[in-house]
């Protein structure tokens, strides 16, 4: 082994590997191919010396042969011998003895056989008739010498070629080797890292200069390899260094390898300290790490790090500190999984804020569900405030239309399954309206819990009484009732209703119509019960009885009056509508100053209606409104159109109580006063003392406001409603239209003359322009002019009649007049 | 008397032993052709001739050499005695003759059991071996003496 390593050594080098091998190589060869050589010539020598022997012996015989004196034959003999090629020479006789010559004689086959330096040979020839054997001995000598020559020649040569083969093999090898040395050195500094220095390897051997070129590319790979992995270390220390949860790496045994600042920040250990250490150290109790108990003793070392490898996620556990102070961390683990020994990497948190707000958290969370309970039980009581008033009627307390249509379906269920009749009472109030237009909606609504007492007062428990809305209530008789049975019910509250109502101190009679229907008879569902025996309450207040029970054939005008209601929501839409003008004349200026706009509605197949027709429909089921906004806007373009015209006609609209309480109105005829330009002192606005009155307060804020914008204000039938003359005072009216029931008869009744008088009087002291109706007749106009009065409106100036009528009506008056 | 008898007795052991070697170191070589070739006489110069890549027609059969090599002894013999040349010389002048005059290279064999068999085979086929060989081998005939003598 000794020897190798020393053999090793000596010939370890590559160059000294090279320039051994090339002469182990050369010395094997080149002799091998010296000695080939040699023995070629040395052959060539031989046989050419044989050759020329055989062919001069058989020459010499022949020339022997010829010869017959034996003087002769000596002389070519010693002739032969004389030249010195012929060493000896003998003739021998048949009978072996020697004739001329006897010396000894060994016959050669082959060159240098007997070693003796000379080539015997024997040729049989005949001299006189007698075979004799010519024998000749041949001189080897020269020929060996040459032959050694040549052997020493070549030994010479092959020593030469074998030194030179050295000298240069060495050199050769230097060369090739002195550039692989350098990439040795090279390749060693880029191992060490210490090197940046670019490999430039000058060289002509291309296998060299191609391994240098690779070693330079690998050698600029790795330090481009080794800048990113210093700058991604440095990259993963500064997180390592900055991150603020503690990271500990540990070994198999659970020792710590490497920590990172935060872990001494957590713990209040220097590094020092901690490296080599068992992590145990840091934590109060390892079970609480996985929660296992201890497992024959192993839990420090081996069964720890069990735990650990088991674990997934993260969990809580006591974390201990130098001072022995505790506090709760959050601590994740995870093998390394590129390691084939176990190590872990231990991630802690402090979790102690996290703890405190936890625990406030659930405090909260406590009192946040018993806000949430309580809420909650609010909420029901709520929920099933509002679903009762979702049900009930507020003012009432009786259940509304919803409840009653709910208890109508169930009763009807329940009427089919036992076969057993019901009975379903509509309820409306006669003068209902009249109440609360003059005396307000307090009243009105005072009339209408007192109505809701005296029903449950003649009905019984068992009965369902409803507000189906406004001043209409249903009663559902449930269970087998009989016709009979259901007109002394309607008869009952019919009666119960004649005893006036006191409100407010003052009495009233109120009167109820009663439309009675009957399941199945009248109808199998519901809604169809409703309407029917609502058609037969309409029947009973048309026809001013108590009560009606349904007929079929009333049915017929309820159904026209239900189609005309839906009907003139497209008649506004579709511009059915029209407005007709009646002239104001005013008897100071004796022209025509101001048109009452009246609204018509040309049906298409019941002809021209009047507003007696429509506008209770229209306020009854919303209409209202957007006839007033088309009724508005129509006027005032018209008026315009007369302003434009010169005609020094202003017009005047009437307006519902239901306009009064859109508090949007000013707004609304401001718009239009606006877009069509008109001065709005061009327009009156007509409204009853009833409207007016029904809330004075809310109407005296909108009429403010018209009245700040300009536009004229008249109470229409003054005289006809329960106005009050202080509301009167307060009202900014600029006109009183006295009724025409006063109008017509004050001719003939004092009374009503007073009435006129004093009205034109008590207006003009309050400052107020006059208006009468109804003027019918000359004597009519002229007691009026007598009177003061300002103007005058009636039959006897002119019909209502359109625009263009109106136009044209203008011009001949004023011609006539 | 003994005594007597002793040398007697080396002496005749050592004569004997002379007989044997010299018996061993006498050679002879002879000419041989296949025993259906019958008796055939050839002088040594169409011997010559025949080694030489000549072709000898006797009674209507022609007869062709064939160089034994089987012994490298035997065949520098047949070429000091016969050819008078080396064995290079030989060679290049069968090549040359050849070349020269057409005809076929002399054939060589160089085993002695296939040129018995091949000279059975061939009647006309004409070559030499020592006489013992020749006297072993049957269908051989030996139709004259080439040479004898020493070889030691």
């Amino acid at each position: 082994m000794a020897r190798f390593s020393q053999l090793n050594f000596v010939i370890g080098s590559l160059s000294k590997r090279l320039v051994i091998g090339g002469l182990i190589i050369h010395a094997i060869l080149i002799p091998s191919l010296f000695y080939g050589i040699a023995v070629i010539v040395k052959e060539g020598y031989e046989q050419s010396f044989i050759d020329r022997v055989r062919s001069d012996a058989r020459s010499l015989s022949i020339l022997l042969s010829k010869e017959s004196s034996v003087d002769n034959i000596r002389a070519v003999i010693d002739d032969a011998l004389f030249e010195g090629k012929v060493l000896f020479a003998t003739i021998v006789s048949s009978d072996e003895k020697n004739v001329y010559v006897d010396d000894p004689f060994i016959e050669d086959f082959f060159f240098g056989q007997h070693g003796d330096g000379v080539y015997y040979i024997e040729i049989p020839m005949e001299i006189n008739n007698e075979i004799v054997q010519l024998r000749l001995g041949y001189d080897e000598t020269a020929i060996e010498e040459q032959v050694q020559k040549t052997y020493t020649s070549g030994l010479y040569l092959a020593f030469g070629y074998v030194l030179l083969s050295m000298v240069f093999g060495t050199w050769m090898g230097s060369q090739v080797t002195r550039p692989i040395r350098e990439l040795r050195d090279v390749a060693r500094e880029v191992a060490s890292g210490a090197s940046i220095r670019n490999l430039n390897i000058t060289t002509n051997v291309t296998e060299v200069r191609s391994l240098a070129q690779d070693l330079e590319s690998m050698r600029q790979k790795l330090v481009q390899t080794s800048e990113a992995i210093a700058s991604r270390e440095m990259y993963t220390r500064d997180i390592m260094d900055n991150v603020m949860d503690g990271i500990i790496t540990v070994n198999e045994f659970g020792n710590i390898e490497s920590l990172n600042p935060a872990v001494e920040a957590l713990f209040g250990y220097q590094r020092s300290e901690l490296l080599g250490k068992n992590v145990t150290l840091l934590f109060v109790d390892p079970d609480n790490l996985d929660g296992h108990k201890k497992n024959n003793g192993q839990l420090l070392v081996n069964g720890f790090w069990e735990s650990l490898d088991t674990y997934r996620g993260s969990q809580e556990g006591i974390g201990r500190r130098s001072d022995k102070s505790e506090f709760p961390l959050e601590i994740t683990s995870r093998k390394l999984s590129s390691d084939r020994i176990r190590h872990h990497i231990i991630v802690v948190r402090d979790i102690t804020a996290r703890k405190q707000a936890d625990a406030e958290i659930r405090t909260l969370h406590l009192d946040l569900e018993r806000r949430v309970l309580k809420r909650t039980e609010e909420l029901a009581d709520a929920n099933e405030q509002l679903e009762y008033q979702a049900m009930h009627d507020s003012l009432t307390d009786l259940p509304n239309r919803a409840l009653l249509q709910d208890r109508l379906g169930q009763a009807i269920q329940l009427a089919q399954r036992h076969n057993a009749p019901l009975a379903l009472l509509v309820l409306d109030l006669n003068n209902f309206k009249e109440i609360n237009d003059t005396l307000g909606h307090h009243v009105g609504d005072l009339l209408l819990q007192q109505v809701a007492n005296r029903m449950r007062s003649v009905l019984r428990a068992s009965d369902t009484i409803a507000r189906a809305g406004g001043d209409e209530f249903s009663v559902l008789l449930p269970t087998d009732v009989t016709l009979d049975h259901a007109c002394q019910i309607g008869q009952k509250i019919v009666d119960g209703m004649a005893e006036s109502f006191v409100l407010e101190e003052q009495h009233f009679h109120v009167g109820v119509s009663v439309g009675v229907a009957l399941y199945p008879e009248h109808g199998r569902d519901g809604q169809t019960l409703m309407r029917h025996a609502d058609v037969a309450m309409y029947v009973a207040k048309r026809k001013g009885i108590g009560y009606s029970v349904y007929d079929a054939e009333q049915d017929v005008h309820s159904l026209g009056r239900l189609e005309l209601m839906g009907e003139l929501h497209k008649a506004i839409e579709q511009g059915e509508l029209l407005l007709h003008y009646q002239p104001k004349f005013d008897l100071a200026l004796s022209r025509v100053a101001e048109v009452e706009v009246l609204t018509r509605w040309q049906h298409k197949t019941r002809g021209l209606l009047y507003p007696d027709s429509f506008i209770g429909l229209a306020e009854h089921n919303g209409l209202i409104h957007p006839l007033t906004e088309w009724v508005i806007g129509e006027a005032i373009r018209q008026c315009n159109l007369f302003h434009q015209s010169n005609l020094g006609i202003s017009v005047a609209i009437n307006l519902s109580t239901h306009n009064l309480r859109d508090s949007s109105l000013p707004q609304q005829i401001s718009d239009v006063l606006e877009k069509h330009n008109l001065p709005p002192d061009h327009l009156i606005l007509e409204l009853t003392e009833s409207a007016v009155m029904s809330d004075p307060r809310h109407a005296m804020e909108v009429l403010n406001q018209l009245d700040k914008m300009g536009v004229r204000l008249a109470i229409d039938d003054f005289g006809t409603g329960y106005s009050s003359l202080a509301y009167l005072k307060q009202l900014p009216v600029d006109e009183i239209k006295i009724d025409k029931s006063f109008v017509l008869d004050m001719m003939n009744d004092n009374d009503d003359l007073v009435i006129v008088r004093s009205t034109i009087d008590l207006a003009h002291n309050m400052g107020r322009k006059v208006t009468a109706e109804g003027v019918e007749t000359q004597a009519a106009w002229d007691l009026l002019e007598e009177m003061g009065c300002d103007l005058i409106q009636g039959y006897y100036i002119a019909r209502p009649m359109p625009a263009e009528e109106l136009i044209k009506w203008l011009a001949k008056f004023q011609h006539n007049a | 008397m003994r005594r007597f008898f002793a040398i007697s007795m080396f002496s005749l052991l050592l004569l004997c032993n002379m007989v044997v070697v010299a018996a061993a170191s006498e050679k002879k070589m002879v000419l041989v052709v296949s025993a259906e070739a019958g008796h055939l006489k050839l002088n040594r110069s169409e011997i010559r001739q025949l080694f030489f890549a000549g072709v000898i027609i006797k009674d209507g059969v022609q007869f062709e050499a064939v160089i034994n090599d089987s012994d490298p002894l035997l065949y520098e013999v047949f070429l000091q005695k016969i050819i008078f040349m080396s064995a290079r010389a030989y060679e290049r002048k069968l090549i040359s003759r050849v070349f020269r005059k057409g005809g076929r290279r002399v054939v060589l064999a160089s085993n002695l059991e296939s040129l018995k068999n091949d000279l059975v085979a061939n009647p006309g086929w004409v070559s030499f071996m020592w006489e013992e060989n020749a006297r072993s081998l049957p269908g051989i005939t030996v139709i004259g003496e080439l040479w004898h003598g020493s070889v030691n």
